[in-house]
């Protein structure tokens, strides 16, 4: 036994639980991709789909453009989707000391779904990219409404309590433009801008995966030295001064990683609600507060929720296709009504 | 001593002036079975919808009696066709706009300061103005409610015929029908003894190759396809409309794929096709289709079966050409003898004020 | 840490935005004992612990034995406990405790952290709690948790704000007392801001007064806790009386002047 198993038996203890909690948790993410990968409206044989990943020259044409050319990006955009909006929600939670903050608390998915709508309603396209106008329209957006609120809180004072009245005004902003591009449009781009907010993986393509990996890395990698750091900010401003923490800057820079992960979340696939509000606190009630874990569970739990989402989207209906967002909600809500009539006490403060 | 025949002449003067003042009236059986009282020989119409079949119907000068329609469901959903029109027939710019109902902005003020004499609206449309109908009526406007959509050959024939009541022309109206009854029964005569259904696939070309957009379940095209011998994929997938997964489209390898095209204005990425549309621009419009991820394996683009058809021209009275069409690609030898574009030109040279130009069906080569 | 000495307050002054605050206040905070800080509300006793603790702008000199300290020293050295009452979370008391050296902990926590930790939990009786959450715990316990916190960082200097304003009274007493033995044992100054003056006679050494952002009195209790001193500091007429057993008993009588 260490120093510290013997002197803080139970604390070791307590940290060997997390830790298989949140290994349990990367094995229930697992079976759940391979799940979806053997899902899907052509019905492959589990071998066929095994020997297809293992060894795709080998197979027939069919099977490898299913597996590997449709299954595969939206299992892994799924996946991306998942992890950026169960952190971004996490570090919102942290960072405005809120258990209902969600990543579009302060108006970034409205002013992302604003963004996307303008360009289906004008009907504009970029001419060297064009299936990257609507993302990068989106990103526009989240851009927009995160100089808003950033532009604010400096003036007022980088407290929680700004930010968040900031982002509201932002928020009804553009859901107000919002509203009225979907006032003005023709049916058809109604429905396209309808379809569009709901949230859909079809997109995902080998061009787009790697644009959201690389936001999602680069933002997780800057995150991992500071993961003491946003702990601290659970005691509270106050307090988390006192320990030798700079409030305001620490908040600065999670709002920019929160605003690059929602940027990455909701780009390529819409707006996907629930998950940024609901993972954050099942991996809360499962691991605690300690970021080096929450964090790392909050992402797996917001993977877990889209994956199984695109599984039952599959298996409720093979053959059209059903906006993810919608199914987000109906995994996610029966499970967090279970987790809180299951009694546990309350895990947030 | 009374006078009786002057006596008489005052009666029936008396009488005359207390019947209600209206011309004579015929019974007219719209598409819903409803019997409504029309103005025989209605000189101040609505129109609600179903603009094209009321030419067919009623002749090149019918918009004469025709004094406010739903503009947007023309100039704004079909606007390659309303230029076309407009050319042709220039009234139809001047009638009152009364708003389109599915976008909202329909206003039963602008209907009534038409002071149409009857009004004729889709069934769609019905559904959509809910109890504004019975006000309509209230009014003292009749409302005769026609389904194209349905794209049934009953409610085809009893559409054609409402209209032919209403303008007057109940024997041009019976030709057409006829005419568009017989075509069908003719197809179905025809696939009647073919066992083969080879599976099809339908998809809007609104969004361009790059976004997969609606298919058709039991209606509009998919009920085509299936009349036409065909099996449609979407059929137990979608209810009316909606988006098919690409994974199932390249499960169910279709043997056959029709994109509907139509003169989307700003989209430059849509499969264009319609009156006075270049053939080579629309061909430019689908190849891109073939390029999607899988699609070079189905056997549709491996054995060129990849068609444009007008979706303007579905639930018409000359939606048949189409139903021509895609049968005679699923069975070639049971329809060699059908030319379903030369039917489509003398339609448009036996009925329409303007003559067929543009790309209506076509085969990617 | 042993206590290097005596903390010297001189001629402190802070403002906020453009209110003055301190106007010049200088106290002595003697190394080993418990000083108390006194003052009606809004006499500054938090701004003068946060400028101590180098938390805030201020000018003046603040020296602990014989060297001076500059604010950067001094938030690294000193310990501030706030007054914040809000904020209990469900960290678990050794996290509370942990992240006192936050600004030292990179990612893995070294194991000898954790034992001196677990040692701090234990010194003030929280060692079967160390696992339990801060909002699970009474607020007594969380305030033992939040003192080990600051002890956790070897502070030089203990500056506490109000630390037993919601506790009931036997934690009231069980906190204070925990102050005086950490004072005697690590010999370093401890200043806490209190109004409850019977407790300020049991338990404090020193006495500093505030008032008006300057500093009126600082010398032993018993020189500072009279009648006249309680008026200044309070507007307040009260008896102050010495008890055969020898302790002071106050008894506030009626608030002097108006309201």
């Amino acid at each position: 036994m260490t120093i510290a198993e013997r002197a803080a038996p139970h604390h070791a203890a307590l940290s060997r639980a997390r830790l298989t909690r949140l290994s349990v948790a990367g094995v229930v993410l697992a079976v759940a991709v391979v799940v979806d990968l053997l899902t899907g409206p052509a019905f492959l044989s589990v071998p066929d789909v095994l020997r297809t990943l293992v060894l795709p020259d080998a197979a027939p044409a069919r099977l490898r453009v299913i597996v590997w050319d449709l299954r595969l990006p939206l299992t892994f955009m799924a996946i991306m989707v998942g992890v950026a909006l169960g952190v971004a929600g996490t570090l919102m939670q942290t960072m405005l000391g809120n258990p209902l903050a969600s990543p579009y608390t302060l108006g970034f998915s409205a002013a992302a779904g604003f963004g996307a709508s303008l360009t289906i309603l004008t009907g504009v396209s970029l001419p060297l990219f064009p299936s990257l106008t609507i993302p990068l329209a989106a990103i526009a957006g989240c851009a927009i409404a995160a100089a808003m609120v950033y532009g604010v809180s400096r003036v007022r004072g980088m407290t929680a309590e700004v930010m968040v009245l900031a982002g509201i005004a932002t928020l009804f902003l553009f859901q107000s433009l919002q509203s009225l591009a979907q006032y003005v449009a023709s049916p058809e781009v109604l429905q396209a801008m309808v379809f569009w907010l709901f949230g859909s993986l079809l997109k995902a393509s080998w061009q787009n995966v790697p644009i959201v990996f690389g936001l999602v890395a680069v933002s997780l990698l800057a995150l991992i030295p500071d993961l003491w750091k946003v702990t601290a900010l659970r005691l509270g401003d106050a307090r988390a001064a006192a320990v030798g923490i700079n409030v305001a800057r620490l908040r600065i820079k999670l709002f920019t990683l929160v605003t690059l992960l929602t940027a990455a979340a909701v780009a390529f696939v819409g707006t996907i609600g629930f998950v940024g509000l609901v993972a954050p606190h099942v991996a809360r009630m499962l691991v605690g507060e300690d970021h080096r874990v929450l964090v790392p569970m909050a992402a797996i739990c917001g993977a877990i929720v889209m994956v199984s989402a695109s599984i039952l989207s599959k298996l409720v209906s093979p053959g059209a296709v059903v906006p993810i967002g919608i199914v987000t909600a109906v995994v996610g809500v029966p499970f967090l009504f279970a987790l809180t009539l299951s009694g546990r006490r309350n895990h947030w403060g | 001593m009374l006078n009786l025949a002057k006596l008489a002449a005052g009666l029936a003067l008396a009488a005359s002036l207390t019947l209600p003042a209206s011309a004579d009236t015929i019974s007219v059986t719209d598409a819903l079975g409803r019997t409504v009282e029309v103005p025989e020989n209605a000189e101040r119409i609505l129109l609600g919808f179903y603009f094209e079949d009321a030419f067919a119907v009623g002749g090149p000068d019918i918009y004469d009696r025709v004094v406010a329609i739903s503009k947007d469901a023309w100039a704004g959903w079909r606007s390659l066709q309303w230029d076309k029109y407009a050319e042709a027939v220039p009234r139809i710019t001047e009638l009152l706009d009364v708003g389109e109902v599915d976008a909202g902005t329909f206003t039963l003020e602008a209907a009534l300061a038409a002071e149409p004499d009857v009004a004729v609206i889709a069934a769609w449309q019905h559904g959509m103005l809910g109890e504004q109908v019975g006000r309509l009526e209230a009014a003292g406007i009749p409302v005769v409610v026609l389904d194209y959509n349905a794209q049934t050959v009953d409610k085809h024939v009893a559409s054609t015929l409402a209209f032919g009541a209403i303008f007057g022309e109940e024997e041009r109206a019976q030709e057409l029908a006829d005419l568009y009854a017989n075509a069908v029964a003719n197809v179905e005569t025809r696939i009647a003894a073919i066992e083969e259904r080879p599976p099809v696939y339908v998809e809007l070309a609104r969004k361009g190759a790059a976004e997969t957009d609606n298919s058709y379940g039991d209606t509009m095209w998919g009920r085509l396809i299936e009349t036409a011998g065909g099996r449609n994929i979407a059929k137990d997938q979608v209810a009316r409309w909606g988006v098919l997964s690409p994974e199932f489209v390249l499960a169910e390898d279709p043997k056959f794929v029709f994109l509907a095209g139509s003169g989307w204005a700003s989209r430059d990425k849509a499969v264009v096709m319609g009156p006075g549309v270049d053939t080579d621009l629309t061909h430019a419009r689908m190849a891109p289709y073939r390029e999607r991820t899988g699609w070079s394996d189905l056997r549709a683009v491996a054995d060129g079966e990849v068609h444009g058809i007008y979706h303007g021209g579905a639930r018409t009275l000359y939606d048949f050409v189409f139903l021509q069409y895609i049968a005679k690609q699923l069975h070639p030898e049971a329809f060699a003898d059908v030319d379903p574009q030369a039917n489509l030109t003398a339609f448009f040279d036996e009925y329409m004020p303007v003559s067929l130009t543009g790309t209506y069906m076509t085969q990617l080569p | 840490m042993s206590g290097a000495g005596d903390l010297v307050v001189r001629d402190l002054r802070a403002a906020y935005g453009k209110t003055t605050i301190l106007s010049g206040a200088s106290a002595t905070f003697p190394g080993g004992k418990v000083s108390a800080l006194i003052g009606a509300n809004g006499s500054g006793k938090s701004t003068l612990l946060r400028a101590v603790a180098g938390l805030l702008p201020a000018s003046g000199a603040v020296r602990l034995g014989d060297t001076e300290s500059s604010p950067a020293e001094r938030r690294q050295g000193f310990a501030y406990m706030p007054q914040d009452v809000s904020g209990f979370s469900s960290l678990t008391l050794m996290e509370v405790v942990l992240l006192g050296r936050v600004t030292r902990l990179g990612f893995q926590v070294p194991q000898h952290f954790i034992a001196e930790a677990e040692g701090l939990l234990a010194r003030f009786g929280l060692s079967d709690l160390g696992t339990r959450a801060l909002s699970a715990v009474s607020g007594g316990q969380r305030q033992l948790a939040f003192l080990a916190q600051s002890l956790f960082r070897r502070p030089a200097v203990l500056l506490l704000d109000e630390p037993t304003a919601a506790l009931d009274l036997r934690h009231q007493l069980i906190v204070l007392q925990a102050l005086q033995d950490l004072a005697a044992d690590e010999g370093l100054p401890v200043v806490v801001a209190m109004h409850d003056l019977p407790l300020v006679a049991q338990f404090a050494h020193h006495v500093v007064g505030l008032a008006g952002g300057t500093t009126i009195a600082g010398d032993d209790a018993r020189t500072v806790l009279t009648a006249d001193n309680l008026a200044r500091l309070y507007g307040v007429a009260a008896e102050v009386s010495e008890l055969e057993t020898g302790h002071l008993y106050i008894t506030p009588l009626h608030a002097l002047g108006s309201a």
